[in-house]
């Protein structure tokens, strides 16, 4: 039988000189009279369809002060319609055993969807109801504000997230992206300022991928008749350039958590935009380094040789306009400072030494062999496609990317490891006893210190 | 009902997947095997039969210690380098111990599965082990098990899990086992626990993906072949509970800002008949944004900011959990009364034509999207193994649950949740000053 997807690999000895190439469905792109990208493709495994809308607006466009006002437009959208209520919506949709999700990342909004394929019609015309005629019932509004705000009280249970919160804030300071919600945000958002954020959802910064069983044209069809009719005044959108100052030295953040057992550390630091020209040779560092699980450095010192925790791990977030390098892990108390100088050892022997030709050709070995497991389910396809073509990709650059990642040296590696790592400049925050650990991170440097229930910020 | 036959019928036939077949090899080793040729992936699953509940007082934990050993080495294998192999290749695995069951799984490339047949079957003979690595595996566990009681409401899920069976039942304590044993566990236990339990006949191997069944068979029989049998298994330990007849009340305070029940009633193991009615219970309870739990304590009553619940389904006797975080003005025993009430309304009253109706297509639509993925499958197929006693109960599963009648439904209701059958846990906020508990004391008379 044919494969779907399938993957033209070459030998894998011979990786490094040729490399397999992706075949992703065929995929129609086409684009509405009222500007909505529609991206479309045939996929019949199963009697199952996936829909994904990416919309070009996100959390980073909330204006400051506001922060969660995308989550609580997010929350309210299926909560009534012209066309019917909250409870209504709910029961329709669990009728099909399907589902639509909503959520306001970063930099974009993602809405999905996944039906039977007999159900298309009805979730094509769900989510274009949901898109453009939510009504935001006063009611309701007051349901969500009251169940959020108290619901706001409750992230601290999390060290991982407390870690986050300090980090992101330490990192990206007063941006929306480095402030979170608060009670006092929440207080201050007002059900004008979520119709106004709905309000800027439209078919021109918008993208729908569809995939699934069912036949192209009487799915385009659908789609005509779903969402042919949005029509919003088109409204320029700017998004402001936030500036992204340098770290000078270490920030150094000790959250107080009197229950704890075990200390979580947190280190932060500038990476490297989406499209960089080295972001081959960081992913694969950084696989070598902390995002191969057993496979990394990190897990095989800290975890493996000590015992030290049960996981240890780094990653790249690449945004549009900026990038962060962290790395998380969480220790017994009297661990903490030892822990964390295994980790900081670990980043000077990276820089200094780079990475050896044997754990280059894993890291390469690794990603090229899993792309088909990223692939199995229609929705993960439709998420890739959305991602990419948000960073300004196409299908083709999806396609190929592992030529260009395969083709990457060790020099070039070990290059980018020097010019993007850093173990001075840079954002630490350690969660945990403070009556045990504070006397054991004293010689890391000087911290500011804080309880785990208070706010990160004003 | 004519339409979702339909679709039914065709997803079992299913487009570019066979139907699950299976061998057995001479030493014992049951091989379950699943063709699906979407994709060049493949997921090769190994379920030992055994489980925390196999263990005895004074090593409770070693199951779970146990699988962490079996990444550390064996006699061709340097320790953690199954995992690095694995990795190499493009693909995934981990293990998981629950109270019946450890198993090991992978996913991978569809071309490299002999390298994972490989693999499991070395650590299934050939494991080494040592004073030093197990010390450092011990040390990883206790960090485990301190990640997961960081959050307070995790903790205390842990306690109400023990407590909803009998002290010396084997599932009253949890896999991740007793800290304090788990330090007296030697190298000589687990060489035991491995001489007892980890034999060809004690397994299934579970491969679903993109192979071929005779290429397979091959590729099983060259690498599994030459293991040998334990020879004679222990005993399974009777997992009979004798029946809950009174309710158990469990208060306790927690540093979460908000209050939280949880409430749990046992049901039998997963091969029982009633089975499939108290799935479509549950479905009708607690699945989606309109279950009755979540459309009464939230929406309509407007007490809670969140409530649900979910089966945990076990060879021996299984729990059913509800549980609701609320508001800090709402009374437990509101939430409680609220909760048996919708329960009430099921015993009384049954359930509708149309919430049965939902219940199917909700089953048969999460079935639909689970056969994308060659690890879902293998994982279904093996918990209908090993759990439901059967991996053909993988197939018969939506016709046993379309089965299900609105009277079944009321039966089984009646039956199992019962309050006296009911254990529940209130958590309250410790940390509530005079004042605040005033304000909401005022406040919930009014909710």
């Amino acid at each position: 039988m044919k494969h779907s997807i399938s993957i033209i690999t070459f030998l894998s000895a011979t990786l490094n000189a040729q490399a397999p190439i992706i075949d992703y469905p065929e995929f129609e792109t086409y684009t509405l009279s009222n500007g909505l990208k529609v991206m479309i493709a045939e996929h019949h495994e199963n009697p199952a369809v996936f829909m994904n809308m990416m919309i070009e607006i996100g959390s980073m466009d909330v204006p400051i002060g506001k922060e969660g006002l995308g989550g609580i437009m997010s929350e309210l959208v299926p909560k009534g319609t012209t066309a019917h209520s909250a409870d209504e919506i709910s029961a329709m949709i669990d009728a099909t055993g399907g589902g639509i999700g909503a959520s306001v990342g970063l930099e974009y909004s993602n809405v999905s969807g996944r039906f039977l394929a007999e159900d298309l019609g009805f979730g094509l015309n769900m989510m274009a109801e949901l898109l453009q005629h939510a009504t935001f019932p006063e009611e309701e509004f007051k349901l969500t504000m009251k169940q959020n705000k108290e619901g706001i009280k409750t992230w601290y249970s999390d060290p991982s997230s407390v870690a986050s919160a300090h980090g992101d804030y330490l990192l990206l300071g007063e941006t929306p992206m480095g402030r979170m919600t608060t009670e006092a945000s929440l207080k201050s958002i007002s059900l004008e300022d979520v119709k106004e954020f709905y309000n800027r959802i439209r078919p021109d910064i918008s993208t729908l991928v569809l995939i699934g069983d069912f036949e192209m044209a009487a799915a385009k069809q659908l789609i005509e008749s779903a969402f042919g009719n949005w029509t919003v005044e088109r409204i320029k959108q700017t998004r402001p350039d936030f500036g992204y100052p340098a770290l000078n030295g270490l920030k150094f953040q000790f959250v107080d958590n009197p229950e704890l057992e075990q200390a979580t550390i947190y280190i932060l630091h500038w990476g490297i935009p989406r499209k960089h020209e080295d972001r081959y040779a960081i992913r694969l560092a950084n696989y070598i380094f902390g995002g191969g699980a057993f496979s990394s450095r990190l897990m095989e010192v800290v975890r493996g040789e000590g015992g030290k925790t049960y996981g240890v791990g780094s990653w790249i977030a690449s945004r549009k306009d900026y990038g962060a390098f962290g790395i998380r892990t969480s220790t017994r108390n009297p661990e903490v400072y030892n822990t964390y100088q295994l980790i900081m050892g670990e980043i000077k022997r990276l820089r200094q030494e780079g990475v050896t030709e044997e754990e280059l050709r894993k890291a390469k070995s690794f990603y090229t062999g899993s792309q088909p497991l990223s692939l199995e389910s229609p929705g993960a396809i439709a998420g890739n496609i959305l991602s990419a073509l948000y960073y300004g990709f196409t299908i083709e650059d999806l396609e190929t990317s592992l030529i260009r990642l395969n083709a990457v040296t060790l020099e070039e590696v070990n290059d980018a490891i020097r010019e993007h790592y850093d173990e001075e400049n840079m954002v630490l925050v350690i969660v945990g006893k403070g009556e045990e650990i504070k006397p054991l991170i004293a010689p890391i440097g000087t911290f500011d210190e804080s309880f785990y229930k208070d706010d990160v910020h004003d | 009902m004519k339409k979702l036959l339909q679709i039914s019928l065709l997803f079992i036939v299913g487009l570019g997947a066979s139907e699950p077949t299976h061998f057995v090899l001479d030493n014992g080793l049951k091989v379950i095997v699943l063709e699906k040729h979407t994709i060049p992936v493949v997921a090769v699953q190994v379920w030992y039969d055994v489980g925390s509940h196999d263990e005895w007082d004074g090593i409770r934990g070693t199951a779970h210690l146990f699988e962490h050993m079996m990444f550390r080495g064996s006699e061709n294998i340097a320790p953690e380098e199954h995992a690095r192999l694995i990795n190499e290749v493009g693909g995934y695995n981990n293990a998981f111990t629950s109270d019946d069951v450890t198993v090991y799984h992978e996913r991978l490339p569809a071309g490299e599965l002999e390298l994972a047949l490989r693999l499991e079957a070395e650590r299934m003979h050939l494991l080494k082990m040592s004073d030093e690595i197990l010390a450092t595996e011990r040390e990883v566990v206790h960090e485990e098990y301190r990640q997961r009681t960081s959050n307070p409401i995790g903790k205390l899920f842990l306690k109400f899990r023990g407590k909803m069976y009998p002290e010396d039942h084997p599932y009253a304590v949890t896999p991740i086992g007793i800290m304090d044993q788990l330090d007296t566990i030697s190298v000589k236990t687990c060489q035991t626990f491995y001489d007892l339990y980890y034999g060809p006949e004690n397994a299934t191997l579970v491969i679903a993906g993109d192979v071929d069944l005779e290429n397979t068979r091959t590729l099983v029989e060259k690498y599994f072949g030459a293991v040998r049998p334990l020879g004679t298994l222990p005993k399974n330990p009777n997992l009979s509970v004798p029946e809950q007849t009174a309710k158990v009340v469990l208060n306790e305070k927690s540093s979460f800002d908000l209050p939280v029940t949880m409430m749990g009633f046992r049901v039998p193991g997963s091969a029982h008949d009633d089975i499939a009615a108290l799935d479509v219970l549950s479905y009708i309870l607690s699945n989606g944004e309109s279950s009755r739990l979540n459309q009464t304590l939230v929406r309509d009553k407007q007490l809670a900011l969140g409530a649900g619940g979910f089966p945990m389904a076990m060879k021996g006797p299984g729990i059913f959990i509800y549980f609701s975080f609320y508001f800090p003005q709402v009374s437990s025993s509101k939430i409680e009364n609220a909760i048996m009430d919708i329960i009430e309304d099921v015993r009384i009253n049954g359930v509708t034509t149309s919430e049965l109706t939902k219940a199917r297509k909700q089953m048969l639509a999460g079935k639909v999207f689970e056969r994308y993925s060659a690890n879902s499958l293998a994982n279904s197929l093996g918990n209908a193994e090993l759990i439901m006693g059967d991996y053909r109960e993988f197939n018969r599963e939506i016709d046993r649950f379309n089965a299900v009648t609105a009277e079944d439904v009321k039966r089984v209701a009646n039956t199992y949740f019962v309050e006296e059958k009911m254990t529940i846990m209130h958590i309250a906020p410790e940390d509530l000053s005079f004042l605040k508990k005033c304000m909401f004391w005022i406040a919930g008379l009014f909710m």
